[in-house]
């Protein structure tokens, strides 16, 4: 096997008796270029207007020169007439394993075919020839041992424009080209229908902060969290405190009536104290209704008691 | 070592799917913690409102005034009003008279700062300090 580096690209010329290649460096496509004798070629005027009409019907046209099934042909179409290449994966896939290369290092393969024009001279390989006879590329034994005195190197060979996909032998990776285009369409499709979610959210975010700036602007006072907390702080405690005395002074006054007076009631800030009298044989029904309207009573000196601290 | 399409595509596409659902979730996050934001201020500013509403009465002087009204002269010895400060005296009440001045001053909304009452054969006097 011959090979060359190009572009970071390492173009290898493989034949059935290529044994083993040189190892290209990591991260480096190949580029094959398939020997004769891994190929039949026929070239032929067909009235198809595309290379996927002249596919369909290369199998019948190679028929003959012995594909078979599983067969990958591939057309370029060429001066007034159609170049059909057939070669069968098979045979490519083993003579690749003899020579060391990965199926899925191979980037793109050629036919040695499509350097007809350049081979004037014939093209060294191992103990082969590969030569242009009459326009065919033909891979002939090398005689007697000896190269011929002037031939060419792969080096000096230039790809073609057109190159083919190795097609028919499995990549050896988890996913087949079709799995993994899907799974990408899938996995894409995901991407944009989250990035779309996601930008709406952003979107309706934006608009309840403006919102909010708007409502807070019309209370410049209120704008602040921390004054909106030390703002409620302060009213709470005077709501609880105030809602607590007049809750107590009604609770204190229902005590009283016709046979129970107030004496006294002093409501402070701290807390509330207030003494009622009454008949000896009420106090206790007084004690026992001051404690279910949750005051804190006691009887002292044939008076009621009540006391309490604010919470 | 070189790989074909098939392999590199799902990982691009996996990686802008992970990047995608990343940005989703933190828009998701961001619009619920703006989202409990504004509710959180909005109650707040509304509860300060009604706070204000009940307590920081405009009308309040006003409405001490009309209290002072609805009682004869001689029930108030004392019924001064300075800024937001207001001492209420009256002596000599009966129950019921101490039971209505108590309800009046009840039913504004002044913080009672404090409020004594003593009972002298069967009169009340009372003295009310208040602010707002």
């Amino acid at each position: 096997m011959n090979s060359r580096s190009r572009k970071k690209r390492a173009l290898f010329l493989l034949s059935r008796h290529t044994k083993s290649a040189s190892p290209s460096p990591k991260s480096t496509p190949i580029e094959l270029i398939l020997a004769p004798d891994l190929y039949l070629f026929k070239s032929e005027a067909i009235p198809v207007h595309s290379s996927y009409q002249a596919k369909k019907i290369a199998a019948s046209l190679m028929e003959d020169l012995g594909s078979g099934e599983g067969w990958v042909y591939e057309a370029i179409y060429d001066s007034k007439e159609w170049h059909i290449f057939a070669y069968d994966p098979k045979e490519l896939l083993e003579s690749l394993q003899r020579a060391g290369i990965k199926a899925r290092d191979v980037a793109k393969i050629y036919f040695a075919q499509q350097f007809s024009d350049q081979l004037t001279k014939p093209l060294l390989l191992d103990q082969h020839l590969l030569v242009s006879l009459n326009g065919i590329v033909t891979l002939l034994p090398l005689t007697h041992k000896q190269p011929p005195k002037d031939y060419l190197r792969l080096g000096s060979l230039k790809p073609p424009k057109k190159a083919f996909k190795l097609r028919g032998v499995k990549a050896d990776t988890l996913l087949s080209s079709k799995d993994a285009l899907l799974l990408s369409a899938a996995l894409m499709m995901l991407a944009l229908a989250w990035g779309v979610t996601g930008l709406k959210y952003s979107h309706a975010a934006k608009a309840l902060e403006s919102s909010l700036q708007e409502q807070l602007k019309k209370q410049p006072t209120l704008s602040s969290s921390i004054a909106r907390k030390n703002i409620l702080l302060h009213y709470r405690q005077i709501d609880r405190l105030q809602r607590q005395i007049r809750q107590s002074t009604l609770n204190i006054a229902q005590l009283t009536g016709k046979d129970s007076n107030l004496q006294s009631l002093r409501i402070t800030q701290k807390g509330y104290e207030a003494i009622i009298s009454a008949k000896a044989n009420r106090l206790k029904t007084l004690l026992q209704l001051a404690h279910d309207a949750g005051l804190s009573a006691k009887l002292k000196g044939g008076r009621l008691k009540i006391e309490g601290v604010w919470r | 070592m070189y790989r074909r399409p098939q392999t590199l595509i799902p990982l691009l596409s996996l990686l802008l799917a992970l990047i995608a659902f990343n940005y989703r979730a933190n828009a998701i996050k961001e619009y619920h913690s703006i989202y409990k934001e504004r509710q959180s201020a909005l109650a707040q500013i509304q509860k300060i409102k009604e706070f204000k509403r009940i307590w920081d009465s405009k009308m309040l002087l006003a409405r001490l005034n009309q209290l002072k009204s609805r009682f004869s002269p001689s029930t108030f010895s004392t019924f001064t009003i300075k800024g937001h400060r207001a001492h209420i005296k009256a002596q000599s009440l009966d129950a019921k008279g101490l039971n209505r001045v108590l309800n009046s001053i009840n039913s504004l909304p002044v913080q009672i700062v404090t409020l004594s009452i003593e009972r002298h054969n069967k009169l009340y006097s009372m003295e009310c300090r208040c602010r707002w």
